[in-house]
């Protein structure tokens, strides 16, 4: 408890003993009917509001469930509800209440705590909503630890431990086409010449030509248009036949990075999947020392494989998912393995070898 | 806290790397309206309680329906005021102001109120301490159930007030307490218990003030101001492992909860310990306290002479201070025994002992002037009657008698002589006044000789010039007497009718004379009223008269007296008696009474006392109920509830006070309905000139095309329906477009419209020529 609450319900006590003491002595003095009903009420009350304390402790329940507004899903830099349900069935009240509640991020491993002073309604409970805006994806959770119950003269609180606990997958926040656009430029991988130079472009440019109507906003060469001061376009091979893997790296070295590399891979075979291709998320599993494979068809499906992804344990070294990918899939010709390097975020087709 | 005091804006909080709690958790609104309620109900329970605690002790009735609801009103009325600032200050204002006007409206009524429950209180400790204390302050309406409901009003509107503060703030329940409950330990001091009920509101306001501020509410660590946001971040050093402590300042439901719980408590428990200790034989068997027991006397002593009691220097006789007349709002009575008189009954007729007597009467200054001062003579030189009744005597006439009254003044020095005095001597600690008595059948002629000049003097028929009006106007009301003892037997009769005797009379006012004060307006008096006003009255007929002051012993003292033992009758009296032979008993004469008297000349008796007083205690007529005090009570003049007043105007009057009174009462409603919209105009205007003279041009623009809007959306209906500057200003330009160029109006209407743009939306601020420019626009196409 803290030593503002200790001092508080002290400093209370002692102001409660003295309003005794002068009606001790008003009784004494005056003898009166009303000063021993006084008496008698002053001395009881402290008892009756400690048994309705225990009462209400013993009774009392509690629930976390998150409750978000879009779907299933949060989405992060969006809010997101926990909704905090204290039960009681008995006829008591608190006008305090200290819920200590743990607010983490798992599958970042951050966390924080939240002491919310709630009252109780007799027969009811409360229910607070905590909004909280996740600003990394993940798995959040908010934990109710313990509850401390004041009762209702102010002389005592009551622990209770608790351990609610509600989750909510939280969702990369997808990046939108105009930074998909400069972050693919940036990153290399819609710029033909310079992934050609390297020879592992996944997605061949097959010709550079002028615009015609119809073509997709996506598919201009803006560097290109600029300098010709005409509409060029990429023209691309067809790759709905192939099955693209993309591999990112857990790392959580730097929180940022990871971040990034979760982004880019959501917003990624997101857009592939609404472009209809095929898309594999192979992952590496520290705690089972495997890689997980899943397959990706459609959005939901992205969903629930980042879902299930943020169920597991980051690890430190940035290659360490395609470090064993030769060993444990030496089939595997390419993939799509993402990374982060230093404030840049990798994206590059890597050869099984 | 989540607030940044520079942009007065709310922002997340940061509750661990990667999240945040979300800004919109401090837009939650509480219920404010119910809190507001709540509150109002304690100060409710804590007002109406107390008020009811300490009537009901002493048992005072009062209209209990009326009070209740307008104490919880006010209560609640009292407490909304919190809703807002803009509440708060411009209706205490109000609540003042018709506050101010009730209280004088009804002050006569509140004042009353007020003296009967400090009478009642007064009863209750002279039965408390065992003590005689009379009435100490007059009530000018005589129907308490009236004037103390009106009391029980006031008292409640303004602990109704005073309370909120304290309440509605900080529920500083502290001094509440100490605040209701110092006076209601009157009644505890005096052994009179509250009805359970009143013990139940008292003690349930406290309860709940005290649960509310133990509870989250009112906590000093959540700062509190008038508004209604529900949470608060609790204020925190900024310290890294701190955890953010969010609270909640007011939940409305949370109160009325754990309210209900403990006003539950205390109800079930206050019936429970009554039961098991029953209010009246509490205190079966109790000895008393001996520290209260030694406070007792003290009190007492200032129950019965204030806080003077305790440096009393001159004596009380009754409110007659020599000749000193309407200092004394009521008369006060220690009931010390101020004379002790030894006597031979022998009289079934008053005795009166004589101490001063006035013959010049002082208007406005309200004194009489000493028979020493002005004639010269000494009162206590034989009397020409005395000398004519011993003659009488010695001559062994059948209706004479010569008697020794010994009188023992244990007050002061002043002689009491009675009548007929011839002489007296000291014996010890007594005065032996030989006296020669005169009885109704007596026929013995004081006639001149017996004077050593003339019996009476031009003073003895002196009427102030001031006070002839008066007197006049008294004996207008008279039928024409034939002689002296018609005028003085009508007087006496009219008086009786007429002129209720009370020990209340209220103080003479300030500048107002005693004599004319009596007889034109209080119309009721003790006494001195009585005896001042006859001398007057009686010399304005030609009646020498005087105004006297001593002690009077009526029969029933004489019955009840005790007995001297080993006096022999014949030792005191001697000659005709209407008693028979009686023995020499001991009279204790006390303040009670003491009383004033007329003398009155009569060519056969000489000076003889007269009684003038009416022997009945009071015949004001009081009003049945509350409703029909009621409808009489918008009358200002200070005599509601005297019927005599109201009849006397008769019919017509009655309804043209009730028709000038309406009028009056919805004159000042008017008047105060405009106050309110003038004072609320007042705030607008200088709101939006304060708005104006710290806007730039453009929000000024803004502002004075809102005026404008609103201006012509109330002239024409169909402007409301135009929703954007484009719209309002073609609508405006529609019918002028006829008459003028449609170019040049449509250019001036389109540069107007810019201008309103670039000031609304825009980050630019417009020129002064710009502004004028709309501005004369809007003015030109109103």
């Amino acid at each position: 408890m803290l030593i503002g609450d200790i001092m508080e319900n002290l400093f209370r006590a002692v102001g409660y003993i003295i309003l005794l003491a002068i009606n001790i002595i008003a009784y004494w003095f005056l003898h009166s009917h009303f000063h021993f009903i006084v008496l008698v009420i002053m001395i009881s009350a402290p008892i009756f509001s400690l048994l309705m304390a225990l009462q209400l402790r013993k009774h009392i329940q509690s629930k976390v469930v998150s409750n978000c507004l879009k779907g299933e899903y949060g989405m992060q830099n969006q809010e997101s509800f926990f909704l905090v349900k204290l039960i009681n069935k008995t006829l008591w009240a608190s006008l305090d209440v200290k819920l200590t509640l743990e607010v983490q991020n798992e599958f970042f491993g951050t966390k924080g705590d939240l002491v919310f002073s709630v009252p109780i309604y007799s027969k009811k409970g409360y229910e607070l909503q905590i909004p909280i805006v996740p600003e990394l994806p993940g798995r959040l959770s908010v934990t109710l630890k313990e509850i401390k119950i004041k009762d209702l003269m102010g002389f005592f609180f009551l622990k209770k431990k608790m351990e609610e606990k509600g989750e909510l997958v939280v969702m990369p926040e997808p990046i939108n086409q105009e930074i998909s656009d400069k972050t693919y430029y940036e990153t290399g991988m819609l710029e033909s010449e310079e992934s050609s130079k390297k020879g592992n472009d996944f997605s061949d440019v097959q010709e550079i030509r002028e615009y015609i109507p119809g073509d997709k906003l996506m598919s201009i060469h803006w560097k290109l248009s600029a300098k010709r001061d005409i509409l060029m376009v990429k023209d691309r091979v067809s790759m709905s036949d192939k099955q693209l893997v993309v591999l990112p790296e857990l790392c959580n070295a730097n929180m940022y990075q990871l971040n990034s590399i979760l982004t880019t891979t959501y917003s990624l075979i997101s857009t592939l999947v609404k472009d209809k291709l095929n898309v594999r998320l192979m992952y590496w599993s520290k705690n089972r020392f495997e890689y997980e494979d899943i397959r990706i068809d459609y959005v939901e499906a992205l969903n629930e494989a980042f879902g299930k992804m943020f169920y597991e344990e980051c690890y430190q070294d940035m290659g360490e998912a395609a470090s064993h990918m030769p060993l444990v899939h030496p089939e595997m010709k390419s993939y799509l393995h993402i990374s982060a390097d230093g404030g840049r975020v990798n994206v590059v087709v890597r050869e099984n070898a | 806290m989540a607030k940044n005091s520079d942009k007065n804006t709310i922002k997340d909080i940061e509750l661990c790397q990667g999240i945040r709690l979300s800004k919109s958790t401090f837009e939650a609104k509480e219920n404010r309206l119910l809190t507001l309620l709540v509150k109002g109900v304690v100060v409710y329970l804590l007002s109406m309680g107390s008020i009811g605690f300490y009537l009901s002790a002493f048992s005072i009735e009062y209209n209990t329906f009326v009070c209740h609801v307008v104490v919880l009103l006010m209560a609640l009325a009292s407490a909304m005021l919190y809703y807002r600032l803009l509440t708060e200050n411009v209706g205490y204002l109000i609540v003042l102001a018709l506050f101010c006007v009730l209280v004088y409206k009804f002050r006569t009524y509140i004042n009353s109120g007020f003296y009967a429950i400090v009478n009642i209180t007064t009863d209750g400790a002279a039965q408390y301490f065992n003590i005689d204390i009379q009435r100490i302050y007059a009530e000018q309406i005589e129907n308490r159930y009236v004037t103390i409901t009106f009391a029980v009003l006031f008292i409640g509107v303004v602990l109704d007030i005073f309370l909120n503060v304290y309440i509605s703030r900080r529920m500083q329940y502290v001094t509440v307490i100490f605040c209701i409950m110092g006076l209601n330990m009157v009644p505890l001091y005096l052994v009179f218990e509250p009805d359970g009920i009143y013990s139940i509101m008292v003690l349930g306001g406290i309860a709940l003030a005290y649960v509310f501020r133990s509870g989250k509410h009112y906590s000093p660590q959540v700062s509190i101001k008038r508004d209604d946001i529900k949470y608060k971040e609790k204020a925190r050093k900024r310290k890294k492992n701190k955890p953010v402590e969010i609270s909640y300042v007011y939940d409305a439901k949370a109160m009325v909860n754990a309210g209900i719980i403990a006003l539950a408590f205390v109800v079930a428990l206050v019936p429970v310990v009554s039961a098991f200790k029953p209010k009246d034989s509490f205190n079966v068997g109790y000895q008393g306290n001996k520290y209260k027991q030694l406070t007792m006397a003290a009190v007492s002593t200032i129950l019965m002479d204030g806080l003077t009691g305790f440096f009393r220097m001159s004596r009380d006789v009754g409110g007659l201070e020599s000749g000193k007349l309407g200092q004394v709002s009521t008369i006060r009575l220690d009931y010390q025994t101020d004379l002790v008189v030894q006597l031979t009954p022998y009289t079934l007729d008053r005795i009166y002992f004589k101490g001063f007597t006035g013959v010049q009467y002082n208007p406005y200054a309200n004194s009489w002037t000493s028979i020493k001062n002005i004639n010269g003579i000494n009162e206590q030189e034989i009397s020409a009657e005395a000398q004519a009744l011993k003659d009488e005597y010695l001559e062994g006439y059948e209706y004479s008698a010569q008697a020794i009254i010994r009188v023992n003044n244990v007050e002061d020095d002043v002689i009491y002589k009675p009548y007929y005095c011839y002489s007296y001597e000291e014996n010890r600690q007594f005065l032996d006044m030989l006296i020669y008595p005169r009885f109704e059948e007596s026929k013995v002629l004081v006639n001149e000789e017996y004077y050593e000049g003339a019996p009476y003097s031009a003073a003895d028929l002196y009427v102030p010039p001031e006070n002839i009006e008066a007197v006049e106007s008294f004996i207008n009301q008279l039928d024409d007497p034939l002689n002296n003892k018609q005028v003085i037997q009508q007087v006496i009769d009219y008086y009786q009718e007429n002129y209720p005797y009370t020990i209340q009379p209220g103080k003479t006012p300030y500048r107002q004379d005693f004599v004319n004060d009596f007889l034109m307006e209080k119309k009721k008096g003790y006494c001195s009223h009585y005896a001042s006003a006859a001398v007057l009255i009686f010399r304005y007929m030609g009646i020498p008269a005087r105004y006297v002051e001593g002690y009077a012993i009526d029969l029933e003292q004489i019955y009840n007296a005790e007995l001297v033992e080993g006096a022999e009758y014949k030792d005191y009296y001697d000659g005709y008696s209407q008693l028979g032979e009686t023995a020499l008993i001991s009279v204790n004469v006390t303040d009670a009474d003491a009383h004033a008297w007329v003398e009155v000349y009569d060519p056969v008796k000489g000076w003889y006392p007269l009684e003038v007083t009416p022997y009945s205690t009071t015949t004001e007529e009081e009003q049945d109920d509350f409703w029909s005090m009621f409808a009489d009570m918008m009358d200002d003049t200070g005599n509601t509830g005297d019927g005599v007043v109201d009849n006397a105007l008769g019919g017509g009057a009655v309804i043209n006070k009730v028709v000038k009174n309406t009028v009056y009462i919805l004159a000042f409603i008017l008047l105060l309905g405009l106050t309110i919209i003038v004072l609320i105009k007042t705030y607008v205007w200088l709101r939006y000139m304060l708005m104006i003279s710290r806007a730039n041009l453009n929000d000024k623009l803004i502002y004075k095309y809102q005026q404008f809007c609103k201006t012509k959306k109330k002239k024409d209906k169909s402007f409301i329906e135009k929703i954007n500057y484009r719209q309002q200003l073609e609508y405006l330009t529609e019918n002028i477009a006829k008459e003028d160029s449609v170019e040049d109006i449509e250019k001036s209407r389109e540069k107007t419209i810019a201008i309103l743009e670039k000031a609304g939306f825009s980050q630019d601020i417009i020129s002064q020529d710009e502004y004028d420019y709309v501005i004369n626009w809007c003015k030109e196409n109103a």
